[in-house]
């Protein structure tokens, strides 16, 4: 049992006296250190330091003589409360609510700027006068708070509360570190005399020294982050990442690492497929072209008008990255291309992205999740390592593509609703994804289109002209040299250098289209030639690192998003493409499909159910965990009910017993003391009374409880005796070994069972509440 | 000790995971900051543990049921630099009742020698031994210990309270002494009995040289002459720690002790000699009381040596040493009600057992022609005076 520790001060020493001194320094150093990290929060709508720092003093002025005169004057303990009510009297809370949607707003957008984000932010018309209300009510909150941590010397929750005020600030972009400097000098003061009194001469001299050079560091480095820590985290995140998912050989859109593309020469998928054709397996989709690297689209893209027009397209049953799947679906069975199962095992691709072609018949439910519109996202820790989709394209190039007559006049209701769900979409794209680098756009206009005839345009005449200019003016190379730093990379690939491979060229492409104002997009990911496919015996196609492609991807019209190339060997040319035009579609199956009859007409049979059923997971099941999930939460807010009646009958009735028990005579204590011990020896499975079997009790109590002397029970009953049935008065030392005694039976040890903690919590409150009940009769 | 220094490295690691996952130098600086000044007063501490020097102080003896205060001396031989209090763990252990109490302390360190006093309860009679079993000095920050020099102990002896006992002497004899009784040979002045011879120091009577011894040797041999005295009182007392399954009352424990320290200073108040057999770790041992000062030193013994776990030892020992044969009187104390085997000295010696009880009943006596039991509550707040025939 640990010992209690007796703290003896010198003799002649004055205690207290200097007591509160320390407290009130800290407490305004913390409060001015919080006022300050605050009042950065508010960023450029700042209202001003002043009113709320005499606000936050004020609050901690009142705390203080609340504190100090409540036994003299009990009115006095209400002080804190004053200031409060002045503020909202002043203010309203109308205003206070106002400030506050102002200042979140300020908040969320500094966040969603920093760090991608995408928070809602609130509609609200507030004036400076509001925010300055608010950051009153957040100074009388900081001065309130200070004081409550630094009275009662509670140092782990000031610790954690300032800590996340500094989070706060941190990932808002507002730190300060002159505020950190302030909370962080005060805490230390707070941690040198956590066991109350005043600090020593010594303690004030170590904290001085430390306080002087944490103000030291607020010189240092201002805003500018550290560049080595930077490059530390970035590596280590990197390599946690590579860890759980692979390691990646695609440039993920970084165009001074183009030449990485191709270098692998590892197996990194093989592929599974029902038919002989070309497919275009995107792993990696970018939108935003900034300084050489394409991004994918910020979330704050999908906020703001655009705010819920993902989850409106999927309730109207439109998805975008299954779009052209359901474009020929809809487009009727006579015209619609087979349907290709096929299955993917990843064995050195990196597992963070699911590789899916274009033409996807439905997103997998299970170990998936879409990534806004351009994406699959694996959603098991290290990702997936296998899958299989359902696909459905005919064998012709996408530029060969034009929209059914349906598109324009929807013949159903099935049409009509997609119709109205993809002009939507289509106007979103048009809005996003036709921005051109302000830097080439001057170029592209000269080198693409200056002299292009727009009489019969459209996406295949512009894509035939980006084609040709690209292989006008550049050359291809698997291993291009990397821009210069400070370059931007298509510049240099498309005016200085002149080579380039897969990525550089759909770059350009990508840029050239958008500059002619077609909706294109840049993807990454790996190909698999029809050829390849017809080569396999089995259907089943190794890709390796030499496989990884970059390509354009276009957006057709009323059809969606479709694979077109420009790199040199990846297209037709035109009298190939003319040729197509007038033969009829057709896909070959692989050779273990044709030679398995009834695998084919299984997949390409009419019963679609069944494939398509188990893609489709059923609502049952959704609606199963859902109602699963509510069940477990309605248990658990069942739980904290219980608990909380419980925790509030416990603390009513101690409560109880403590006013009875302060208001009580000496023999009627002593009484109470008797029912509580026999309750608890009750508890403990003993059922005894005072005078009764004692020198048994008093072995077993001894036996069972490590704390209790054997003759302690004897002793305490003994007293008991005397003052209950004797009615002799106890001297005090007496009294204090029965309430010893008690708290050996009565107080939870480290080590104790959740059964005994529970029991000694709450089971002896009916026992105890029994005996009184007894007594009084 | 450990939860703070946990918590100082908490406070590390969330800078250290600031600085990591925003970079700013701020993080960097105080994290440099507060990990060198952790060093640095680990270091001072050192220095500081080497200077400070801790004594005891205490009186010499106390009376039970009182208090006794003890001092704590510090005393720095130099400028104390980071330390901010010493953390002693007392032990304080009474050699009579064989308890031993722990105590732990801390005592803030000022400027200079300081001294620290607290109150021991002497709740037990016997000689205390009071030791520091370890004493370290605390840092400002509560983060280390550092171990001072070891502490010297000091003993205390806490005697047994006052009780009002007056003695009657018992005419009646029973038994009869050996005729060489219990003769105590012990330098006196009776010249006709030798006790020790020696060599002549200057200032020595001339007439106790032994001429016949110093012819023989080459240098002058005086006489030392002996005082015989004969006893006929003897007193044992028989305590133990338990009883039986019961343990003894420590009340009771001090009543007999207090019960003994009277009736022995009853009898000196009335020039009765007697001898008071003690237990020794070589067994039983007897005492010659004839003077108070006689008395104080064996009281000092007695309170010295552990009582047994039984009761019944120094009774045995008694008997085989037949030393009933050498007394008219015993008188055997005890504590607790009397359960001893008192057979062996039927019709042998004139017994008076004194047990200290802790009833709150009147005392009883039991009396036959030669033996007298008499139990006595000793209640600590019991204020009456007895009467007992020896």
């Amino acid at each position: 049992m640990r010992q209690a520790i007796q703290e003896l001060q010198p003799q002649g020493a004055k205690p207290g006296q200097a007591g509160l001194l320390w407290p009130v320094f800290l407490s305004a150093l913390m409060t001015l250190g919080g006022l300050l990290g605050v009042h950065q929060t508010f960023g450029e709508h700042t209202p001003g330091l002043l009113v709320p720092v005499l606000a936050g003093l004020v609050a901690l002025l009142c705390c203080l003589l609340g504190w100090a005169f409540q036994e003299k004057h009990a009115v006095l303990a209400a002080l804190p409360v004053l200031p409060w009510v002045i503020l909202f009297a002043a203010a309203g809370p109308a205003a206070l609510w106002r400030g506050g949607k102002l200042w979140l707003n300020d908040l969320f957008t500094r966040w969603n700027l920093a760090h991608d984000g995408a928070l809602s932010l609130f509609q609200v018309e507030g004036t400076m006068g509001d925010l300055l209300a608010l950051a009153c009510l957040l100074a009388l909150l900081c001065g309130c708070a200070v004081w409550f941590f630094v009275a009662g010397r509670r140092v782990l929750p000031c610790g954690v509360v300032g800590g996340l005020v500094v989070l706060l600030q941190l990932l808002g972009g507002t730190f300060s570190p002159l505020a950190c400097a302030l909370f962080l000098g005060a805490f230390l003061g707070l941690w040198i005399t956590r066991d109350g009194g005043a600090p020593s001469r010594r303690g004030v001299f170590v904290w001085l020294a430390a306080v002087v050079l944490l103000a030291l560091g607020t010189l240092w480095g201002g805003s500018t982050t550290l560049p080595s820590v930077d490059q530390l985290r970035e590596d280590m995140t990197q390599g946690v990442h590579d860890l759980r998912y692979g390691e990646t050989v695609l440039p993920l859109g970084d165009l001074r690492q183009a030449e990485k593309l191709n270098e692998s020469q590892e197996d990194m998928l093989t592929v599974h497929t029902e038919q002989e054709k070309a497919l275009y397996l995107r792993g990696y989709v970018g939108a935003d072209y900034r300084s050489g690297v394409w991004s994918p689209l910020a979330n704050r893209t999908y906020t703001g008008e655009n705010a819920g027009m993902l989850d409106w397209l999927h309730e109207q049953g439109f998805d975008p990255l299954t779009q052209p799947a359901e474009y020929y679906r809809l487009s009727g069975e006579e015209d619609q291309p087979e349907q290709n199962t096929r299955s993917l095992q990843i064995s050195g691709a990196a597992r963070d992205r699911i590789y899916f072609p274009a033409s996807l018949s439905a997103v997998p439910q299970k170990g998936m999740q879409s990534e806004q519109d351009t994406a699959l996202a694996p959603t098991g820790f290290i990702g997936k390592w296998s899958y299989e989709e359902e696909e459905r394209s005919g064998s012709r190039p996408a530029e060969l593509t034009v929209a059914e007559e349906w598109v324009t006049a929807p013949g159903n209701e099935a049409q009509n609703r997609y119709c109205q769900a993809e002009a939507v979409y289509r106007d979103f794209v048009y809005r996003t994804y036709t921005t051109v680098d302000t830097q080439l756009a001057d170029l592209l206009q000269a080198m693409f289109w200056d002299g292009y005839d727009q009489e019969g345009d459209g996406v295949y005449r512009a894509l035939r002209q980006v084609r040709d200019t690209l292989n006008e003016t550049v050359t291809y190379t698997k291993a291009p040299q990397a821009a210069p730093e400070g370059e931007d990379p298509i510049l240099w690939f498309l005016t200085q250098s002149r080579q380039g491979n897969d990525v550089l060229y759909a770059s350009a492409a990508v840029q050239a289209l958008r500059a002619h104002g077609i909706p294109a997009r840049y993807a990454e990911g790996y190909y698999l030639s029809a050829s390849d496919a017809a080569n396999s015996p089995d259907g089943t196609v190794t890709l390796t690192g030499q496989n990884a492609h970059a390509w354009v991807e276009v957006y057709f019209d009323g059809v969606g998003w479709l694979p077109t190339d420009v790199t040199p060997g990846y297209y037709y040319d035109t009298v190939a493409l003319q040729q197509m035009v007038g033969t009829p579609d057709t896909v070959r199956k692989t050779a273990a499909l044709e030679d398995d009859q009834t695998g084919a007409e299984g997949v390409t049979g009419e019963d679609n159910g069944g494939s398509e059923e188990n893609i489709i997971p059923p609502e049952a099941v959704k609606n199963g965990a859902i109602a699963l999930a509510g069940l477990v939460g309605l248990c658990l807010l069942l739980a904290c009910i219980v608990l909380l009646v419980l925790e509030l009958m416990r603390a009513a009735v101690l409560w109880r017993l403590t006013q009875r028990f302060q208001a009580a005579d000496a023999a009627t204590q002593i009484t109470m003391l008797e029912g509580q011990i026999f309750a608890f020896l009750d508890l403990w499975g003993y059922e005894a009374s005072l005078g009764w079997h004692t020198e048994e009790l008093d072995a077993a109590l001894a036996k069972k409880f490590t704390a209790i002397e054997p003759g302690e029970f004897h002793r305490v009953s003994r007293l008991m005796e005397q003052a209950v049935y004797g009615g002799l008065e106890l001297e005090e030392y007496e009294t204090r070994a029965i309430r010893s005694f008690l708290s050996k039976i009565s107080l939870v040890k480290p080590g104790d069972g959740w059964e005994i903690r529970r029991r000694l919590r709450y089971g002896w409150l009916p026992i105890f509440a029994k005996r009184i009940h007894k007594r009084k009769k | 000790m450990r939860k703070r220094r946990l918590a100082y490295w908490l406070v590390l690691a969330v800078l250290a995971v600031f600085l990591f996952f925003f970079s700013q130098p701020f993080f960097l600086w105080a994290l440099a900051v507060l990990g060198v000044l952790a060093l640095v007063v680990a270091v001072l501490l050192r220095q500081d543990a080497k200077k400070l020097t801790l004594r005891l102080e205490v009186r010499s003896g106390g009376r039970e049921g009182s208090q006794m205060p003890l001092t704590i001396v510090v005393r720095p031989r130099g400028r104390i630099l980071v330390s901010r209090c010493m953390e002693v763990d007392l032990s304080i252990e009474n050699l009579m009742f064989g308890s031993v109490r722990s105590r732990k302390l801390h005592l803030r360190l000022g400027r200079g020698e300081q001294r620290y006093q607290i109150p021991i309860p002497a709740a037990q009679c016997g000689q205390v031994c009071l030791r520091c079993d370890g004493v370290r000095v605390l840092d400002v920050l509560d983060l280390f210990s550092v171990a001072c020099a070891p502490v010297r102990e000091v003993r205390t002896t806490i005697y047994p309270r006052r009780v009002r006992v007056q003695v009657l002497l018992s005419q009646a004899t029973v038994g009869s002494p050996r005729a060489d009784s219990m003769m105590q040979n012990r330098q006196g002045n009776d010249p006709s009995e030798l006790f020790d011879i020696r060599e002549y120091v200057p200032g020595d009577d001339i007439r106790s040289i032994h001429w016949k011894l110093s012819s023989k040797t080459e240098q002058l041999i005086v006489r030392q002459s002996s005082e015989p005295f004969s006893y006929h009182m003897a007193l044992l007392p028989d305590l133990g720690r338990k009883q039986g399954e019961r343990s003894v009352d420590q009340d009771e424990l001090n009543g007999a002790v207090a019960l003994g320290s009277a009736i022995a200073q009853g009898l000196l108040r009335q020039g009765v000699a007697f001898c008071a057999a003690l237990p020794t770790a070589e067994g039983l041992e007897l005492c010659e009381i004839r003077t108070q000062s006689d008395f104080a030193r064996c009281m000092d013994w007695w309170l010295s040596y552990p009582i047994p776990e039984n009761p019944g030892a120094s009774l045995q020992a008694f008997l085989a040493q037949h030393w009933e044969g050498y007394f008219t009187r015993l008188l055997l104390l005890t504590a607790g009600p009397c359960d001893l085997d008192l057979t062996g000295l039927d019709g042998q010696i004139g017994l008076t057992v004194v047990s200290a009880v802790n009833v709150s009943a009147p005392a009883t006596a039991e009396m036959s022609p030669t033996t007298t039991i008499v139990e006595l509550p000793t209640h600590p707040d019991r204020q009456e005076a007895w009467r007992v025939v020896c």
